[in-house]
């Protein structure tokens, strides 16, 4: 890898290890995973066209080594599918955050008491197709164009999976009721 | 036409500037009359913006940088 592209690569570590980490819901995977990352992309190089998104590739080689090599021996699988999540499950989320809120506050200077911790659990929470959008989108800052190209899906898939993923974050995440609306009433 | 009973549609694409400029004018003019949709906006942008800023808290460990710098031969800072 020239000089140039291994110094942009290394800018991306804390992007990919915390990427990962919430791929592999495990440290020490995570760890290997980025690694492993790192090293199929100096393998690869011939194929980084240059002047493309270097950012963009390597989430797309940690994305493929993921699904092809870690995903099986997940140490600890929050959800394995899409429909795995139970209502239960995000009901519950939802009873333990509301009752720590104060009804009075502000909608903003609640969510920013939201603890790191609480945020993180509920993005983990996610089945994996859901988490991966969410995670691009609002994490990393991706565009959909990129995030189809990073997870070898179509553009349509990645915007239904982000609006599912992004209404399961809110239902558990919002402090507020949704409003009726002004101008229909719903 | 821009319709709060669509909001689904157009919200998150709305927020992501992924709206072609014809579509995000008509939003625009919509929120512009419309408080609730606005609400829902800035809602929606709130929680969005925490999960992001959560999401960026967490770094690699020391260890692991020193790994990759050292597959990729690049100097420590």
């Amino acid at each position: 890898m020239e000089e140039r592209l291994k110094e942009e690569a290394v800018q991306y570590l804390d992007a990919l290890y915390r990427t990962a980490v919430r791929l592999t819901h495990n440290a020490a995977d995570a760890e290997d995973l980025v690694q492993e990352t790192y090293v199929r992309a100096l393998g690869a190089l011939d194929q980084f066209e240059p002047g493309t998104n270097l950012r963009a590739w390597l989430f797309r080689i940690l994305m493929n080594t993921f699904i092809n090599h870690y995903r099986r021996r997940q140490r600890q699988p929050v959800a394995t599918s899409l429909d795995t999540m139970s209502d239960f499950t995000l009901h519950q989320q939802r009873a333990d955050f509301q009752q720590r809120l104060p009804e009075e506050q502000p909608e903003q200077a609640v969510l920013d008491q939201l603890a790191v911790e609480e945020v993180l659990h509920a993005i983990d929470a996610l089945p994996l197709e859901f988490r991966q959008v969410v995670w691009l989108a609002d994490v990393e800052g991706f565009r959909y164009r990129e995030i189809a190209d990073i997870l070898k899906i179509p553009i349509g898939t990645v915007m239904s999976r982000l609006h599912r993923a992004r209404r399961r974050l809110q239902d558990v995440l919002a402090p507020a009721a949704a409003q009726p609306c002004g101008c229909c009433g719903e | 036409m821009v319709s709060c009973r669509d909001r689904a549609q157009w919200l998150y694409p709305y927020l992501d500037g992924e709206l072609e400029p014809p579509m995000q004018a008509e939003v625009e003019a919509h929120l512009a009359q419309c408080p609730a949709c606005r609400d829902e906006v800035r809602q929606t942008a709130a929680v969005l913006a925490r999960v992001g800023t959560c999401g960026r808290c967490v770094c690699a460990p020391d260890a692991l940088v020193e790994r990759v710098r050292r597959l990729l031969h690049v100097e420590p800072r």
